[in-house]
């Protein structure tokens, strides 16, 4: 017989074991749909979103460059001027700037002009793809000089230089590496993915690991790889979506800073994966201007765990990826 | 005058009596209703705040944890079987690699040419090749590709940027 005193261990005990899976949750930010997975068992998680929808919001407020008024776009028109910034394009700025010393300038912001000259000078409708517009892939561009932007912290100011730049990678990567911080001291497990760029914390569902797939940039169904990853992030540098054709030829978004034009030869996509997503955005980025002939040889001297995709989809990956790779497709790139 | 008298006590005596006798009988009936306790309906239970309450939610409890250590029994089956096709497909892909390895050793699988990194032909042995460092020139035929299982459930995707998820 079960006394009114059992009645509350009975319902103690229920919450807990019912077996419901991560909280899913999604925000649009930065032309991405932005999903954030709570590990099941957190208390409030709806609260996750209150968290980091701002974060979002006034990193994309302050540095898109498809808003004249943003504080990156003032900043751009400043050029050798101070100006004055609010505190995520400043902190956006002196990343950008510490990433383009340690890749040795090949991770460069400055290739807003050849995006333009491109045609890439608004927000394109990518998703429906066979995006056409006038652009120049003809004109030369000079080598650029080292860039070292000014900062001051105390007047919370920045100094583009004569060339402006776009904070657009990342930009995402470090809203996903401050979402995550913020999240971080309320929940033990958690995912946020934003559109290529991911950060995960904890030990995932089955206790493995999250498990991640790499889409596949030929647009197949299925991902050609499967990660399982905690307590770090991995980001994807893809051309699936962001080409088009500028005065008929095709085009894409991944600029090398050396030439002005596209860069990554033969290369769909690669992803990195590391203990930070803005890193990790940077090297992906980098490692996809290397090509496919220079990628392997440069994710070896670097300790980069990356998987890369070539346009005839072959699939690699460094030796540092291997742990993380769960499970890749057969046949990838058979003919 | 003596039946006058006479008359007049009897109807005294009549309004004393009548008045008594009426009282007797509705104390004798109240006494009879009132002692018949075997067979009057039991009295409502005194309400004791809370305790039909109690009544119900120790049955809603009761099923509601029925029901949660169903959906918990359910899900461990599903974990059960996910564990398995996981094992299965570890198991696979462990002796595609040891296959790939022994050819490799023997000679007969296709070499890579990429350098430190592990390619994924699709020609050579199931695409999980070992490390290309000290491969060889492609110069024996590949062994017949194995079709890898089906991929594991992921949480996340990561992709193109601006991609829907």
């Amino acid at each position: 017989m079960t006394g009114p005193a059992a009645i509350p261990a009975i319902g103690r005990a229920a919450p807990q074991a019912l077996p419901v899976g991560p909280w899913r949750g999604s925000l649009q930010a930065m032309a991405s749909e932005v999903t954030v997975l709570i590990g099941a068992g957190a208390l409030d998680p709806e609260r996750a979103m209150e968290l980091i929808t701002p974060v979002f919001a006034q990193v994309e407020a302050e540095c898109t460059r498809f808003d004249t008024d943003s504080d990156l776009m003032r900043a751009n028109r400043s050029g050798a001027e101070w100006c004055p910034v609010g505190p995520w394009c400043y902190a956006a700025v002196a990343e950008a700037a510490a990433a383009h010393l340690r890749t040795g300038g090949l991770f460069d912001p400055r290739i807003l002009d050849a995006l333009r000259r491109l045609g890439y000078s608004r927000s394109l409708p990518f998703a429906a793809g066979g995006v056409e517009v006038p652009g120049s892939v003809q004109s030369a561009v000079a080598a650029l000089p080292g860039w070292a932007p000014g900062l001051d912290p105390d007047g919370q100011a920045v100094r583009i230089g004569p060339v402006p730049i776009d904070l657009g990678g990342i930009g995402k990567g470090l809203a996903v590496r401050w979402a995550a911080e913020r999240l971080a001291p309320y929940y033990p497990e958690f995912v946020i993915d934003a559109g290529g760029d991911c950060a995960l914390q904890g030990l995932g569902p089955d206790g493995d690991g999250w498990h991640v797939g790499i889409e596949d940039p030929r647009g197949g169904l299925h991902p050609v790889a499967v990660l399982a990853l905690r307590d770090g992030g991995c980001t994807t540098s893809s051309i699936r979506l962001r080409k088009w054709r500028a005065d008929g030829v095709p085009v894409h978004h991944l600029i090398d800073p050396r030439t002005g034009a596209p860069g990554g030869a033969g290369l769909l996509s690669v992803t990195v994966v590391g203990p930070d997503p803005a890193d990790d955005e940077v090297w992906s980025k980098v490692l996809f201007l290397h090509g496919r002939d220079a990628i392997a040889q440069a994710a070896t001297d670097r300790g980069l765990a990356a998987i890369w995709v070539s346009d005839d989809g072959t699939v690699q990956m460094s030796e540092a990826a291997r742990p993380f790779v769960i499970w890749r497709a057969a046949g990838e790139g058979s003919a | 005058m003596t039946n006058t008298i006479g008359r007049r006590a009897r109807w005294t005596a009549a309004l004393v009596v009548a008045p008594g006798a009426a009282a007797l009988f509705g104390v004798s009936v109240s006494w009879a209703d009132h002692a018949r306790p075997a067979v009057a309906p039991a009295p409502a239970p005194r309400a004791v705040p809370g305790a039909s309450a109690v009544a119900d939610t120790t049955t809603a409890s009761a099923d509601r944890a029925a029901a949660a250590l169903r959906r918990t029994l359910a899900d461990r089956d599903r974990q059960a079987a996910l564990l398995t096709k996981q094992l299965a497909s570890l198991r696979h892909q462990l002796a595609v690699e040891a296959a790939a390895a022994a050819a490799g050793r023997s000679g007969s699988a296709a070499a890579n040419s990429g350098g430190s990194a592990a390619q994924n032909s699709g020609t050579a042995a199931g695409a999980n090749v070992a490390p290309a460092a000290g491969a060889g020139p492609a110069a024996q035929p590949a062994p017949a590709p194995v079709a890898a299982p089906a991929p594991p459930a992921v949480q996340v995707t990561t992709r193109a940027s601006g991609a829907p998820p």
